[in-house]
């Protein structure tokens, strides 16, 4: 394992930034003395959160993440870094704590961290280490970062209560969404308390929260509602590496406007409406901003519709025009680090059957 | 379409409908579809009255300005605050700013600041000037006209009680009770709800006169408090609760609410015509035992959940005569003593008390619940200025196993307790029996607790955040209604009427200040075999 550890992650490594290097069996007896020796100490946990990442190199940077989610979440942490494959199973692992002083600012609120390097083919052993270390009762949630590998398989998915994956980052995204769509209708595993399905995160759809807001917003009026049937062009800005959460817009609101794909030509789609009618829908990319979706734009019937992410301000910008009407407000802007959106989603919780229903349809744009 | 054939598009888009069971445009504004689980508030003009006051300042305000840091406030949302000082615009947002700066929950950020003011303005009048009205009234149609938004209007009676009426018969006048074109009018109404049922009845009739019911938001902040909400979760979305949530297998319920403060701030002129049975126990009290005692409600509606709240109200065993108040109802004042090592007075010297009042900033009472879940279980509760600490709880008492096998031993604190705490450090928490290490068996309590604040990252809202937001989308779930509020002024009514117009008034107790109360609440219990928590 030794030779496939890459430098950055070596460094990480002799800093002792994932704590107290443990053997794998007494991972569970030290944290537990850990916890009964310090005084004024709970620990805390709300579910279990994994973050699964096959780039080491990056561990370091995930460490990171945790640190930050477990500052509003808290839990028992697992980091699984998995190297290449090179023949024969080793497991190296590590514990720490995490802790933060309470509201009262006396007690210390602690988060458990278990760090797992796993070398060689893990197949089998993935599944059974995340099983072995999970606490009991509390949901698992698992952050797949970057693409579903051949690790990501039937035994380990079917326990998995919610998975956090980011589009965005994926090269080739049609046999990943395939993946999914194969892992969110897979019954249940038999070890697992889970009622329904798997639940699907895409931070590239929940970057797009606040817009989704923001045009809710626009059309709370009645009387701009009244110009939703004359919607006959979609103008969607995104900057280069954020396609994906443009196209989960542009197939969010087409959808609710009950429109249906016909056309592709590039980055322009043609839908029918029911009725009859038509809309153009188009993906603009521009290289610079802050913003993985600088603006939306609406329009048809005299209307004009825009939501706005303008300069470095976090606020977005809505406008509307229509009659005699004009309207301009500000609104919080999105989310922008990683962490931030999976804090929102593990706060907001929810079955997210938006993203179920809307997923097909943006796949269907790629 | 073939790219999402291929990947099994159809099959998860058949999944999502068969979850969701209904089609995609349901909803008034399609993009709201599924986006939040709640009713969108609608953006409105909010007309506090009693604009400088300190609800307005430490609690109105700065829940506006937490929902609109949150992105909650909908656009288009005004803020007209209206009072009798004289001063400028510039100056009420002045004053607002300072106060926000310090008790803002998510701390004060200027620029958003100066945003969300920009739609506070300010009106002058005197609650019964007509003309002042008539100015209100263009001063909205103003607004309304030349700024974004909708002409909703919602008015907050934010003043003291006693102007209630004036103001409300103003609205009336004045034409300013009726919505406008593509709008509504709601009124929020600020306990006190009446003094007695009288006048309560004479409040709900002005209210109603001004405003349909269905617009008439009582205001009871304690059910807008996260704990308080969760009373029904936890009773009705757990399977282990409900089926011992009986006389059969709960002894009795106990609920206090302890303050360490007396008569600070020269709030004695009111408490001292109030006292704690009607400032604490007529709402929000007996709105917390409503929500303990009540059946599963039909549906999760307003009315659903009003509808069993009020069947409790209307099953608590009346008090017939001063006796019966004597024999299940302690009133006491505090005497002088300390808190926190400090030296404090006893009430009837305080700031702005009556020096022979009458009044009881302490009060315990058994209530008994005539229906048939809760026969033969009491609900002890109490209610103390100066108490030992701050605290408001629920404890619900179960029956002691039989007494056989591990219950033949001698242990102390048999009982299963489950506490919800509402305030502070929200949580709940459950005590069992365990066995202690060791050969022998010797069992003692332990407790299982959840914290809000340890579990849940984000700090709970301000109440009157979440109420705000639910009269501006009309959701009246956390709010009183008129029936409720007149069958728990019947039940008080008795009480008030034994201690202040009967020819033989129950006693009123002492107790030194800082401790639990007078030794005659001790007694009520103790006469049934029970004791007080230790909290």
């Amino acid at each position: 394992m030794e030779d496939t550890i890459p430098a950055p992650l070596r460094v990480a490594l002799d800093d002792g930034l994932f704590g107290e290097e443990t053997p794998l069996a007494e991972i569970e007896r030290r944290l537990d003395q850990y916890f009964s020796v310090e005084h004024g100490v709970t620990r805390a946990s709300l579910m279990n959160l994994a973050i699964y990442t096959e780039r080491p190199e990056t561990l370091a940077a995930d460490d990171e993440s945790l640190n930050r989610i477990t500052q509003n979440h808290a839990c028992r942490a697992l980091l699984l870094g998995v190297l290449p494959d090179e023949g024969g199973l080793s497991v190296r692992c590590w514990i720490k704590a995490r802790c933060q002083l309470g509201p009262d600012a006396k007690t210390k609120l602690c988060s458990e961290q278990v760090t797992f390097l796993l070398g060689g083919d893990c197949q089998s052993c993935l599944t059974n280490l995340v099983f072995s270390h999970l606490r009991s009762d509390l949901p698992l949630v698992m952050w797949w970062r970057g693409e579903l590998s051949h690790h990501f398989q039937e035994s380990l998915y079917t326990v998995i209560d919610r998975l956090i994956l980011d589009s965005s980052r994926w090269p080739d995204p049609i046999p990943q969404f395939a993946k999914i769509a194969q892992a969110v209708t897979a019954p249940t595993g038999r070890l697992s308390d889970r009622r329904g399905q798997l639940l699907v995160h895409d931070l590239a759809y929940t970057r797009g929260h606040q817009h989704r807001r923001a045009i809710a917003v626009l059309f709370d009026p009645p009387a701009a509602r009244a110009f939703l049937p004359e919607i006959n062009r979609i103008e969607i800005v995104h900057t280069p590496a954020h396609r994906h959460t443009g196209l989960y817009l542009g197939a969010w609101i087409t959808r609710q406007l009950g429109a249906e794909l016909t056309q592709r030509v590039g980055a322009s789609y043609q839908y029918q409406r029911p009725g009859g009618g038509r809309i153009g829908l188009s993906l603009l990319e521009q290289t610079e901003g802050a913003c993985a979706i600088p603006s939306i734009l609406l329009e048809g019937g005299g209307a004009r519709f825009e939501v706005i992410a303008s300069g470095e301000s976090p606020l977005l910008e809505i406008r509307s025009r229509f009659g005699q009407h004009q309207t301009n407000a500000f609104l919080p802007g999105p989310r922008l680090g990683d962490e931030d959106l999976v804090s929102e989603i593990l706060m907001r919780g929810g079955s997210n059957l938006l993203l179920a229903q809307v997923l097909p349809r943006m796949a269907a744009m790629l | 379409m073939m790219v999402a054939e291929h990947l099994g598009a159809k099959r998860y888009l058949h999944f999502a409908r068969d979850r969701q069971g209904f089609g995609p445009t349901a909803m008034d504004n399609p993009f709201r579809e599924l986006l939040v689980s709640r009713s969108s508030p609608e953006p409105c003009s909010v007309v506090i009255f009693g604009a400088t006051g300190d609800l307005t300042h430490r609690k109105l305000i700065p829940a506006l300005y937490n929902l609109a840091k949150e992105g909650d406030l909908p656009p288009g949302s005004r803020v007209i605050g209206v009072a009798r000082r004289e001063k400028t615009d510039e100056e009420f947002r002045e004053e607002l700013r300072e106060m926000n700066r310090k008790v803002s929950r998510q701390g004060h950020d200027e620029a958003l600041w100066d945003r969300f003011a920009a739609s506070i303005s300010y009106h002058r009048s005197e609650f019964n000037d007509p003309e002042g009205y008539r100015g209100l009234s263009e001063l909205l149609t103003k607004r309304e006209t030349t700024e974004p938004g909708k002409p909703n209007r919602l008015f907050y009676l934010a003043s003291a009680p006693e102007f209630f009426d004036v103001i409300l018969d103003q609205l009336r006048e004045s034409g300013l009770n009726e919505a406008q074109e593509g709008g509504w009018t709601r009124a929020v109404v600020e306990k006190p709800f009446g003094t007695d049922l009288a006048t309560a009845q004479h409040l709900n009739a002005v209210v109603n006169a001004t405003f349909a019911e269905k617009d008439t938001y009582r205001i009871d902040h304690y059910l807008g408090k996260e704990t308080a909400q969760n009373i029904m979760v936890i009773r009705f979305a757990n399977a282990i609760f409900e089926p011992l949530w009986n006389s059969r297998y709960i002894d009795h319920v106990q609920i206090t609410c302890a303050e360490t403060l007396g008569m600070e701030g020269g709030r004695g002129g009111y408490y001292d015509t109030a006292g704690a049975l009607r400032d604490m126990v007529q709402n929000h009290l007996l709105q917390l035992l409503s929500l303990i005692a009540m059946e599963a409600p039909a549906d999760l509606t307003a009315d659903g959940i009003r509808d069993e709240k009020v069947k409790v109200i209307k099953s608590l065993r009346r008090y017939p005569d001063a006796r019966a108040v004597a024999e299940s109802v302690v009133r006491a004042q505090y005497k002088s003593g300390s808190i926190l090592g400090q030296t404090v007075r006893g009430y009837l010297e305080e700031d702005r008390i009556n020096p022979r009042s009458m009044t009881e900033p302490y009060v315990a009472l058994k209530i008994n619940i005539d229906n048939w879940r809760w026969e033969g279980v009491p609900f002890y509760m109490r209610m103390g200025k100066r108490l030992a600490k701050k605290v408001t709880e629920i404890s619900i008492h179960f029956k002691e196993p039989p007494g056989v096998l591990f219950n033949r031993l001698p242990v102390t604190a048999r009982k299963n307790v489950l506490v919800l705490r509402i305030q502070p450090d929200e949580g709940m928490s459950l005590r069992m029996l365990s066995k202690m290490p060791g050969p022998s068996i010797r069992m003692e309590p332990v407790k299982m607790d959840f914290q809000y604040s340890t579990s849940f990252g984000k700090p709970s809202p301000e109440a009157y955040e979440r109420l705000l937001l639910d009269a501006m989308a009309g959701d009246a779930t956390l709010f009183a209604r008129r029936d409720e509020v007149e069958h728990a002024w019947r039940f008080i009514d008795d009480i008030e009427h034994a201690w202040h117009k009967s020819n033989s008034p129950p006693p009123m107790a002492q107790y030194e200040a800082g401790t639990w109360g007078p030794e005659e609440a001790d007694t009520l219990l103790s006469r049934d075999g029970r004791v007080w928590r230790r909290l």
